[in-house]
């Protein structure tokens, strides 16, 4: 064989590769299916073991929980028919509708049970499975001390299943809107399937290519299918950059945020050219002081550096997506009211307590602190622009320390930091996901080393009370306490930015971070 | 042969074996682990998590436990992707990965090898100023930044070939030709030198001195002893350019293997970041072996070189 013969062999092997290739299904969906970027592939599809955006983003839309949250922010009965609360707030019956499962099976209270029950299996790999600990009996049964048959959820008949809280739980309804709480076919929890999992939501999963494309077709079996016009979605695994040039290609339907995110240095041309488009995010940008160590051990310190901080500039020349100034910890769509004194940019008052702080402490000027972060674009251009801020305002001296996120969460595990940027998004659409973060030390996500007897107590006695308005006021007076004490300084409250197509209607951003598609259709 | 051969595979396991240890110690060493997450797992949650996936035994006992899994060619579960198999990941990804290798190395190389070697041969000014020029031009740009402009140029403005995506012979194009020009620069240059460090040889100046015709020599003669230092390159490219480059699979939206071998480790996801690197070792040794082959081929000198020591 001469050298042109293993050339053409080679070009001939090549080419066979290539017809043999499938080509990708979305562009004969294309035309009938929404068509949504998603930055990382799902980790897994099944919502016991979910803690992903990814993930989470492609369950929202195969799975349907006993209740949800609609496009007014209020829980509605979504697979339940009826919801029924003792007269002590602990014991729910809940009745189901006549759902039906993607193949056609019905929907039966056990699928529930038995799913929540796997999730607090000692055996069974569930990071999420402490947020069923509300359920009586649940934190022991994960720990191995209970037997599972004993926990406070049980089948009372086919359609009915009663829960037993271990105490009142006033946003109960929304925790069960969760990805945690929706129910998985038998097939799934007896490992008998693949990743084409049978779903009982809107849509089901038709194909699944890794790192590709999740194609998703309308659950005909779904109780709301016959009103629902969407044909299907795909969700195309894409990295920003790329997400972006195939939106302006016409080639996707939606781009950028809440499931994926638009490149940051694309949002004021974006936003320009008045393509830009922006949601609510029930969320908020901190920065975490450590508490156990000097400078930030003094209460007026950390307001020193919360007032110092302009974040209205921050918000116009930095992230520059209309996010919104804190001057809360709980974002303000949340419905709290607390009687902070904290204001944007007050420099006067800043230098006031930073001295008032050092002076009592017996320091002596210039400090210095480390600013901690994580090393992406948005988060080092933050922090550059603040460390700016603070070294003018309070002639403090700033060193900033990035590193990638694992390290820096070990890092900040470890307490060894001054302050750090970083953020919460709410999992539901209730204060007291943001308050109880603080209510103790011994919170994981705390972090700041920072507790308070009243603070606790007033969430305590919040937990106990049923008129919402009066439960409102208790968690207001809480986070005024946080504002006084400061152990986070609220620098902004994110909004979702993101590029729909004008062929894409009738989407719901939800602030919690997930689309709704039930009511979504393609214009022709 | 048959001793070059055993001494050979003897070298590679234990360079294998080598490598998975500082591997695997360097991967723990690295701080935090596969379930830290923002929002923190309760305490019981995560021990439980990290027990039930192995990481609580001691460390000697992980790591025979590893090796063990190797002999057996079991790579294990990610620990991240949880429904999937390491070696599945490797197997999905490595074709993409290799195929788009493949094209890149099939411009790369004949292309690089044909401009260094005309431009020593011709000795013509300009070409030899514009071949350097240009060499150093696509030598010091970094691949993303060539993608982007590639398709910017070509899918954006021109719309002849897709912005992205996987699935046809026309996605392969933007994206092997940003894994190529790299390369293929590099080897114009070692080409170059090569070439117009032989022309001077005596070897060289008999047959000009014979009449032969300089195409003649080139083939004949010079072509041999240029591919020499080539092929001593071509072993980390190929298996470099195969395993695939992040950076390309991010911008085109790939699914091939060099992804997750940056991801894998962001993730502390242990079972990944362990197989691809047993994976990319041997890849890596095995192409290092076939080359040296090839080189004692090309060059029956560096074998009595060796017999001699």
């Amino acid at each position: 064989m001469n050298a042109s013969s293993w050339l053409s062999s080679g070009l001939c092997l090549l080419l066979g590769f290539f017809c043999a290739c499938s080509p990708s299904e979305s562009a004969d969906k294309g035309k009938t299916f929404a068509r949504l970027s998603l930055l990382d592939d799902p980790q897994t599809l099944d919502p016991r073991k979910m803690r992903d955006v990814g993930s989470i983003s492609v369950a929202h839309l195969l799975y349907e929980a006993l209740t949800r949250i609609n496009s007014e922010g209020a829980v509605e009965l979504a697979a339940a028919e009826d919801i029924e609360v003792s007269p002590d707030g602990r014991l729910y019956t809940i009745q189901l509708k006549n759902g039906k499962w993607s193949d056609g099976s019905p929907v039966l209270a056990d699928d529930f049970v038995e799913t929540w029950k796997s999730t607090l299996d000692p055996t069974f790999p569930a990071p999420n499975a402490y947020q069923l600990y509300v359920i009586e009996g649940a934190k022991e049964a994960k720990g191995g001390s209970h037997a599972l048959n004993a926990i406070g959820i049980q089948t009372i008949a086919p359609k009915t299943l009663v829960i037993t809280l271990k105490e009142p739980v006033p946003y109960f309804l929304e925790l069960l809107s969760c990805p945690f709480f929706y129910p998985v076919h038998r097939s799934l929890r007896e490992g008998t399937t693949g990743e084409l999992a049978v779903s009982n939501g809107p849509f089901q999963l038709v194909q699944a290519r890794a790192r590709q494309e999740y194609l998703l077709e309308k659950n005909h079996h779904f109780r709301l299918a016959p009103f629902m016009k969407l044909a299907g979605v795909s969700i195309q695994v894409l990295s920003e950059t790329t997400a972006l040039q195939l939106f302006l290609a016409g080639e996707l339907d939606w781009a950028g945020s809440p499931i994926s995110t638009l490149p940051q240095d694309a949002i004021q041309t974006l936003k320009e050219s008045k393509i830009l488009k922006m949601a609510p995010a029930a969320a908020t940008y901190w920065f975490r002081f450590n508490t156990s160590r000097a400078p930030f051990n003094h209460p007026s310190v950390r307001r020193a550096f919360a007032l110092a901080l302009d974040r209205q500039s921050i918000v116009n020349h930095v992230t520059q997506g209309n996010q919104v100034p804190a001057l809360t910890v709980v974002p303000p769509l949340l419905g709290l009211t607390p009687q902070g004194n904290l204001q944007d940019g007050n420099v006067a008052e800043a230098k006031q307590q930073l001295g008032k702080g050092v002076e009592e402490r017996g320091w002596t000027l210039p400090i210095t602190v480390t600013l901690r972060c994580v090393a992406n674009a948005r988060s080092l251009k933050i922090a550059q622009a603040v460390q700016q801020q603070w070294q003018e305002a309070l002639g403090v001296e700033v060193n900033i320390a990035a590193s990638e996120f694992k390290t820096n969460i070990e890092r900040m595990k470890a307490g060894d930091f001054e302050i750090c940027l970083s953020d919460w998004v709410a999992d539901i659409a209730d204060p007291v996901n943001f308050l109880e973060i603080f209510k103790s030390k011994e919170n994981p996500t705390n972090l700041t080393f920072w507790e308070n007897a009243t603070y606790a107590a007033l969430l305590d006695k919040a937990a106990l009370v049923k008129d919402p308005s009066e439960r409102f006021d208790l968690l207001s007076q809480a986070e005024t306490i946080l504002l006084e004490e400061l152990p986070v300084a609220p620098l902004m409250h994110p909004t979702f930015n993101y590029l729909q197509s004008d062929r894409l209607q009738g989407v719901y951003v939800s602030p919690l971070g997930y689309i709704d598609l039930v009511e979504a259709y393609l214009v022709p | 042969m048959k001793h070059y051969l055993f001494k050979k595979a003897i070298t590679l396991t234990l360079s294998l074996l080598v490598v998975v240890t500082v591997a695997f110690l360097l991967m723990k060493s690295a701080p935090g682990d596969p379930f830290q997450y923002e929002q923190a797992l309760p305490e019981e949650i995560y021990q439980q998590l990290a027990t039930q996936h192995g990481l609580r035994a001691p460390l000697l006992i992980q790591y025979v436990g590893y090796l063990k899994q190797l002999v057996s060619l079991d790579f294990g579960h990610s620990l991240i992707y949880k429904e999937r198999k390491v070696w599945d990941m490797i197997a999905d990804g490595f074709p993409t990965s290799a195929l788009l290798g493949f094209e890149a190395l099939f411009l790369c190389v004949p292309l690089g090898i044909f401009a260094g070697v005309t431009a020593a041969v011709l000795k013509r000014g300009w070409l030899t100023n514009s071949l350097i020029f240009m060499s150093v031009l696509t030598v010091s740009i970094p691949s993303f930044i060539l993608a982007t402009l590639l398709q910017y140029g070509f899918a954006i403005s021109l719309d002849w070939l897709p912005i992205a995506r996987w699935g046809s012979f026309f996605h392969t194009i933007l994206p092997a030709l940003s894994l190529a020009v790299m390369p293929m620069a590099f080897i114009a240059r070692l080409a170059f030198t090569r070439t117009a460090h032989e022309m001077k040889q005596s070897y060289v100046m008999a047959a000009i001195a014979k009449g032969l015709p300089l195409s003649y020599i080139v083939k004949a003669h010079v072509l041999r002893n240029v591919l020499v230092p080539i092929c001593g390159y071509l072993a980390p490219l190929i298996a470099n350019i195969l395993t695939g480059s992040f950076v390309i699979e991010k911008l085109f939206a790939i699914p091939g293997l060099g992804f997750w071998f940056v991801t894998s480790v962001l993730n502390r996801d242990y079972p990944l970041i362990m197989g691809i690197t047993v994976f990319y070792c041997f890849l890596i040794l095995m192409i290092t072996l076939i080359v040296d082959l090839l080189s004692a081929l090309l060059d029956p000198r560096l074998v009595r070189e060796r017999s001699a020591r």
